[in-house]
């Protein structure tokens, strides 16, 4: 078992597992009331590390060489770098452009330069957005309606408004935050997003395109909240690939402004926000 | 088109004092491996997002009594840590570790301030 | 374009990879105070919720009494001076320049659309202009100021008279917000107290804005912003400084969405 702070969740239950995700998706015909059980997705929530693995041993020894079990009794902490969330997944499944653009940042980042993403110039992020486990303790807020689901954001104060049982428009157009649509399947909420723009990250340092097409599922897990993402972008990535991430309920989060003081490293920016023409491209 | 399948993985994880991931920024452009100390006078302290700022007149290694701008994280993230708007104001005497800017400006990312209350923040 | 219809079955293959996470600290305790829930009154929370679009000509809040507004002496200077200096270029108005939330009540004034949303105990209004937004409890106490930070927003607490929601915030980013567009000062002593309710049978919404702000103002005063409800238009939370924004000529005549 692992303690949580006053919570204990049993390992088997939770993993960080990385699948390739099958099946299809329909779209309700109707928005129906939120039920009550439905309702238990609504309020404020925060991500939760759900498993510790061995350690990263000494620099230069390469990445560590996991088991493929999840993280049980007596396992040590780990003592590498951290790796956000999709490094460890991703970075293998990146097209050469992609990974071309991955490699350069991030050596760029080792050197000492600190790079520019739409994040740090206070631009909406893209799914799963922030507030998810491996990040800072930044949370998000999910309101149930019946015409429409909205996820808010702490981190960079932002909002996703999920349009409820319809169908994407025929042009979404290139949008930071892309459009979604949702329904439910019983208990478990549904949501597609797609239209994003190609100048968005999916986190730093790591590129998506406008193909980027995401689909979520979340549920309650006992008293946590689980979001199944999937993830795939033909753009950018060989292979469509599907992160789990897991939360607690959480206290109201408090008014992030971020472009109200946005100097980096003591040089004030011009504006909080740049033009997108200053970011880098990952697409041609 | 083959397709690479990934197993289900093991987690490692640590807990890193400065510099998560998905921060507002990286925090490449400090240097890590030094740790400078300045013992001075707050000019400012400024709880904003996406950084708190402590604005500080202190000697910099020639005696020059200057200004350095010494970044902290987010409200929130220093909140976890048990700061608050509080912890500092104008005029407080203060010493502070920091890791410095690679460039050699005057600034740094704030490891610990020692307020004048002889209480220690990270 | 259609959602993703099927996906090549895995073949599982072994293979390691390093995902580490951070432990996340949560807050130290909770700022907020228990209450027990408040019952609503004879209104349908669910009719406040929708896109809603200001009927007003003007950005600028003025009494609804037609009276003069009521400045302390001290309160005229600043007025004028953020009057002046807006106009001159000495001060900048962030929330145009840096798309800094315009806080409220001035909110309340934008010509871009508001989205109400209706959930148990909560109320939140998004603001597609410089993409603001806050939410509103229904509690009986404000939030421990010692742990809650003053916003642009303010902190507001809400509870139910009859048909109409009561809203009191408190706590705000003062220096960094102006009460209008024209530059009307607040004070770190601002409290507003709101009165929403729909009329016209759920066509319309009123927000009847009482401001308290004695460093500024000599006594309250209120103010009065009539909505009209808008089915015909999606609010875009994706608002970004210095993008294109919609067309709010095309707004009033219904021509946009």
């Amino acid at each position: 078992m692992i303690a949580l702070g006053k919570t204990s969740i049993s390992t088997k239950a939770i993993l960080i597992s990385i699948a390739i995700a099958t099946g299809g998706l329909s779209t309700a015909a109707t928005a129906e009331p939120v039920s009550k059980s439905q309702l238990a997705l609504n309020g404020y929530w925060r991500g939760v590390v759900t498993q510790r693995g061995p350690g990263a041993g000494p620099p230069g020894a390469g990445p560590p060489q996991g088991g493929g079990r999840p993280g049980g009794p007596g396992v040590p902490d780990g003592r590498g770098p951290p790796v956000d969330t999709f490094s460890g997944i991703a970075a293998p499944l990146l097209k050469p452009e992609g990974a071309a653009f991955r490699n350069k940042y991030r050596a760029a980042e080792a050197a000492g330069e600190q790079q520019r993403t739409p994040n740090n110039l206070c631009l909406p992020s893209a799914v799963p957005g922030t507030g998810v486990p491996g990040g800072p303790a930044y949370g998000i807020e999910i309101l149930l309606e019946a015409n429409q689901v909205t996820f808010l954001y702490e981190e960079n104060r932002t909002a996703r408004f999920v349009y409820m049982g319809k169908d994407h428009p025929a042009d979404p157009g290139k949008t930071w935050l892309g459009h979604s649509v949702g329904h439910w399947e019983g208990e478990t909420l549904v949501i597609d997003t797609l239209g994003f723009n190609d100048v968005n990250l999916l986190t730093e340092g790591m590129p998506m395109s406008h193909q980027m097409h995401v689909v979520q599922r979340l549920r309650m897990v006992g008293d946590h909240l689980e979001d199944k993402a999937t993830f795939d972008d033909p753009g950018m990535f060989t292979a469509p690939f599907t992160v789990t991430y897991l939360f607690e309920r959480s206290a109201p989060f408090q008014e992030y402004i971020c472009a109200e003081n946005n100097n980096e490293g003591g040089v004030p920016t011009a504006s909080g926000q740049p033009t997108p023409s200053e970011l880098p491209r990952t697409t041609k | 088109m083959n397709t690479k399948i990934l197993a289900s993985i093991t987690a490692v994880c640590t807990l890193l004092a400065g510099g998560p991931a998905l921060a507002h920024h990286s925090g490449a452009m400090f240097d890590r491996t030094k740790q400078v100390t300045l013992t001075g006078t707050v000019k400012d302290w400024q709880w904003t997002n996406p950084h708190t700022w402590l604005i500080l007149v202190a000697p910099n290694d020639k005696g020059e009594v200057v200004t350095w701008n010494l970044e902290g994280q987010s409200p929130q993230v220093q909140r976890g840590r048990g700061w608050s708007r509080a912890v500092l104001k104008a005029g407080d005497k203060v010493t502070v570790t920091m890791f410095p800017l690679r460039d050699g400006a005057q600034g740094g990312s704030i490891a610990s301030v020692l307020t004048v209350d002889g209480k220690t923040y990270r | 374009m259609n959602p993703i219809s099927s996906l090549s079955k895995p073949q599982v293959r072994g293979r390691s990879l390093t995902l580490c996470v951070a432990i996340l600290l949560t807050t130290a305790g909770s700022a907020f105070a228990q209450t027990s829930p408040v019952k609503p009154g004879v209104a349908d929370p669910a009719a406040f919720s929708g896109v809603w679009v200001t009927t007003s000509q003007s950005m600028a809040l003025v009494p609804a009494d037609g009276k003069p507004l009521p400045f302390t002496t001290s309160g005229k200077a600043l007025y004028q001076g953020n009057v002046s200096g807006l106009k001159n270029g000495k001060i900048t108005d962030d929330a145009v320049h840096l798309c800094l939330p315009e806080g409220m009540p001035r909110a309340m004034t934008s010509p871009y659309p508001m989205q109400i949303i209706s959930t148990p105990d909560q109320f939140t209004f998004f603001h597609e202009s410089n993409r603001a937004f806050r939410m509103v409890r229904l509690a009986d106490k404000h939030a421990d100021t010692d742990v809650w930070d003053p916003s642009y927003m303010g902190e507001g607490i809400a509870k139910w008279q009859g048909d109409t929601l009561v809203i009191d915030s408190t706590n705000f980013k003062s220096d960094r917000i102006y009460l209008d567009a024209t530059g009307l000062p607040a004070s770190d002593q601002l409290h507003l107290v709101e009165r929403i309710r729909t009329l016209d049978g759920g066509a319309r919404l009123e927000d009847r804005i009482t401001i308290e702000d004695p460093a500024v103002f000599s006594r309250a005063w209120t103010a009065v912003r009539v909505f009209e409800r808008r089915n015909d238009i999606q609010v875009k939370t994706d608002w970004v400084c210095g993008e294109k924004h919609r067309d709010l000529t095309a707004l009033k005549t219904g021509a946009s969405k």
